[in-house]
């Protein structure tokens, strides 16, 4: 099997964009997939995606309803990923050929934890971008750094870092200083525009290693 | 136990800010290729490897596997 993952970016992305005309469903693509972009390169095995169905008014269930007529293939069954997802706000299935898998994130406006409140700033401030040929809604630059920061594993700073020292004469400073406060993750991105240049030492500093 | 000059051998061969330099100067198609064919000939042959070594296990039920460990390595303090 060839351009497995361009393939189910393809599909995704045409699902995506049809739901977003005919129900008004927002999305944008968030994480790994976007490294090439905007870090440095590396492979990622799935592809990470946030949806705001409440704005909407969709439930889970009904938008899983939605997702069913395009071809995406449960990690279990339909019934079992809503039942994952009504807690998580996380639903996660296939492509078609069951190879890539999607983390579609539900956008949460009622969670106050940084880890939700990172969607609905990311949304207001998506772009689009082209990836592997195909135009779709992403993070912006900014918000892929901060929402990087979040999360806070070791991959996570070396995409923050490598995204900082490719693009930091054009990012917009201002905002990543007042999100990153509001966010508390004003520590990490104080490190970040230090001028350190290794994701060792940024994620050693960090954890007090 | 890393040591200091373990973590100085570890900073030199990553050379990050070079690989930074590198992507500036890399046309984004010949990044799709690259990443393109890494991944297909990795997940591929992941899922022949552990076919030897579950031959009962489908496809599917490998790579939910596979995802499954993938999530535990990237360490990080929020889980899905």
């Amino acid at each position: 099997m060839k351009d497995i993952l361009p393939k189910a970016l393809n599909q995704l992305i045409s699902a995506l964009e049809d739901i977003e005309k005919k129900f008004g469903i927002k999305y944008y693509l968030v994480g790994g997939i976007l490294a090439n972009i905007y870090s440095i390169f590396r492979i990622t095995q799935d592809i990470d995606f946030v949806v705001d169905i409440n704005s909407q008014n969709i439930d889970i269930k009904q938008y899983i309803s939605i997702l069913r007529t395009y071809n995406f293939v449960p990690m279990q069954d339909w019934e079992q990923a809503e039942i994952v997802a009504s807690e998580t706000k996380i639903l996660q299935y296939f492509d078609q050929s069951e190879r890539v898998k999607f983390d579609n994130y539900i956008l949460d406006k009622f969670d106050r934890s940084k880890y939700k409140r990172i969607g609905p700033i990311s949304l207001k401030k998506r772009v689009k971008e082209t990836l592997f040929g195909i135009e779709c809604w992403v993070a912006s630059k900014e918000d892929f750094i901060l929402s990087k920061l979040v999360f806070g594993g070791w991959q996570d700073f070396s995409d923050a870092l490598g995204c900082w020292l490719r693009f930091k004469d054009y990012l917009d400073l201002t905002y990543l200083e007042n999100t990153s406060r509001d966010l508390e993750i004003y520590k990490e991105y104080k490190l970040l525009k230090s001028g350190i240049e290794d994701p060792d030492e940024y994620f050693n500093i960090l954890k007090g290693l | 136990m890393t040591t200091e000059k373990d973590k100085e051998v570890r900073k030199i061969s990553r050379d990050f800010k070079s690989k930074v330099k590198l992507m500036e100067k890399t046309p984004l198609r010949d990044l799709d290729k690259m990443f393109s064919e890494y991944y297909d000939e990795g997940i591929e042959r992941y899922i022949r490897e552990e076919k030897i070594k579950h031959p009962n296990m489908s496809e599917k039920e490998i790579l939910i596997e596979m995802y499954k460990f993938s999530e535990k390595l990237k360490g990080r303090k929020y889980k899905k």
